[in-house]
This record gives structure tokens, sequence and C-alpha cells, in this order.
């Protein structure tokens, strides 16, 4: 019989062998990939009536091989484009671009309410700010327990930290606040490297 | 949207994407860039979730891509016409 735990470790093993592939890439991009693709298999697992392991591996085959996903990520990291670009690469480079415009047209179909934000000049500082994450310099942890998720991401990377949050059920309690953290505040830690969280979650599913 | 509800709203669409996990490399790109910005939003059934929204960039870029592929478009479209005849 499967239990539970057998199934999250079909996708522990997935996330390794992506954690892997996705190796040579600097590591605020790498965590943020990874962190993505865990709330996406979550999210998978929630829609489904009975966790099973066909169900998982079925899940686990539509996200796709963790080399396919490490190819299409590189291939966005070649910021210079290649001296002899072949027709190919072109195709490819059109057929991603169609992909990002359509994921922008699903965005503006949902967000018509939309408030007029005015923080063009903090997204395109901190581009440039990520950019240039070569030399990993060390940074002191701050302290985001208490915080929102939403004000912790923005207080984290802003400091060039990635991270990853593991919800536990909490009954009714305030959701989506950090109660917890590693490395602890005031500690330093590499730029680019990932801070674990804790959070709670109003339902389990 | 969260980005579950795009990559699958994308890979159903058919045919764009090899699998739903090579969507999520375009979307911390286009983050990256402003194009887009996340917030996090509790769910019914589970725990928060990050949603993306556009930012004003993002706007602004579909409506250059909207010009640009009409144009593409309407000089393919009268390429193809012409070889049809």
């Amino acid at each position: 019989m499967t239990t539970n735990s057998d199934l999250d470790q079909i996708v522990d093993q997935y996330l390794h062998r992506l954690e892997v592939a996705l190796a040579v890439l600097p590591p605020q991009r790498r965590h943020q990939l990874i962190e993505s693709i865990t709330d996406h298999i979550r999210e998978a697992r929630v829609t489904l009536s009975a966790d099973s392991e066909v169900a998982i591996r079925d899940i686990l085959d539509r996200v796709g091989e963790p080399a396919d996903i490490a190819a299409g990520a590189l291939a966005d990291d070649m910021t210079p484009a290649p001296p002899r670009s072949s027709g190919t690469r072109r195709l490819i480079v059109a057929g991603v671009a169609i992909v990002v415009v359509l994921l922008l047209v699903l965005l503006l179909v949902v967000g018509v309410v939309l408030v007029p934000r005015s923080n063009n000049n903090v997204s395109n500082t901190m581009a440039k700010v990520t950019t240039s994450t070569a030399a990993s310099a060390t940074r002191v942890v701050p302290n985001v327990v208490g915080l929102s998720l939403n004000s912790a991401e923005t207080e984290l990377e802003q400091v060039q930290f990635a991270f990853v949050v593991t919800f536990s059920c909490a009954g009714n309690q305030v959701t989506g606040v950090v109660t917890a953290q590693t490395p602890p505040p005031g500690s330093s830690a590499t730029e680019g490297s990932r801070i674990q969280l804790n959070a709670r979650a109003n339902a389990c599913p | 949207m969260y980005g579950f509800e795009l990559t699958r709203a994308l890979s159903t669409a058919g045919g764009l994407v090899a699998s739903e996990g090579t969507v999520y490399p375009l979307l911390t790109r286009i983050r990256h860039d402003g194009l887009v910005e996340t917030f996090w939003e509790p769910s019914p059934q589970g725990p928060p979730r990050r949603y993306y929204r556009l930012t004003n960039d993002g706007r602004l870029a579909l409506e250059t891509f909207r010009i640009q592929w009409r144009q593409f478009r309407d000089t393919v479209d009268a390429i193809m016409k012409g070889s049809d005849e």
C-alpha cells in the first residue's frame, strides 16, 4: 500500500532532481523557480479527489522533465544573444515571446480592478540589482517573524535573499503570518541564499 | 491569478508550452523585468497562494506587442493571399 509519506517522497525526489538540474542558475533565481514549482505541485494535489501514486505521477508528468525546465531557464538566462544564432534558436525565441505575451494577456483579463501603482522605479532597480549578484557577498538576515508573507518577501528581496515557506495548519488563526525563520534574524548568510520560513495556513488540504 | 491557475490555463490552451513547469522560468523572468508583480492571498482550501498581476510596465509591453502583432499578421496575411492566386 502507498502511504501519504510515500507520495511525499515521490514529490521530494522530483524536486531534488529539479534542484540538481537547475544548479547552474544564480541562487536567487533557482530558489524562486523551485518555490513556484513546489507551490504548483501542492495546488495540483489539493484539486485531487484522492491522493494516489498514479495521480501524483500524472501531476509530475504535466509539470515536465527537470531537464526541460532547466533548458528553458538557461536559454532565458543567456542575456546577450549568442554570436551564431541559428534559425531554430530564433524560432524558439519567437515561441517564448508569444508565451510571455499570453501570460500577460491572461493576467490582463483578471486584473481589471488593478489600482494604478507608481512603483515602476522600484521594480526596475530591483531587476538591476538582481543581475549583479555574481560576487556573493554576506548579508545580515532581517527579522521577518510576525510579518505578513507580503512584507516578509519585500524585506528579504531587498537584501537579495530567496525564501521557501512551510505552512502549518492553524484552525482559524490569522493566515499568512510568518511564525519562525531559519537562519535566525541578525545572523549572516550569503547573498541569494534561501531562508526557511514557517507560516500559518487557515486550512490544510 | 495564481501560478497554478496560470500554467494550467496556458497548457490546456494547447500546443504552446512543452509542459506546465516550463512556464515558471518565463514567469520569474517577467517578474524580474518588472512586467508582473506578485502578492500573497489566503486561499479557501489550503495555504496562502502567490498571485500574479500586471504592472504598468506590463500593460505597456502588452500594448506595444498588440500593435506589432497586428502589423506582423497583416504583412504575413497579405503575402499568403498573394501566393494563393
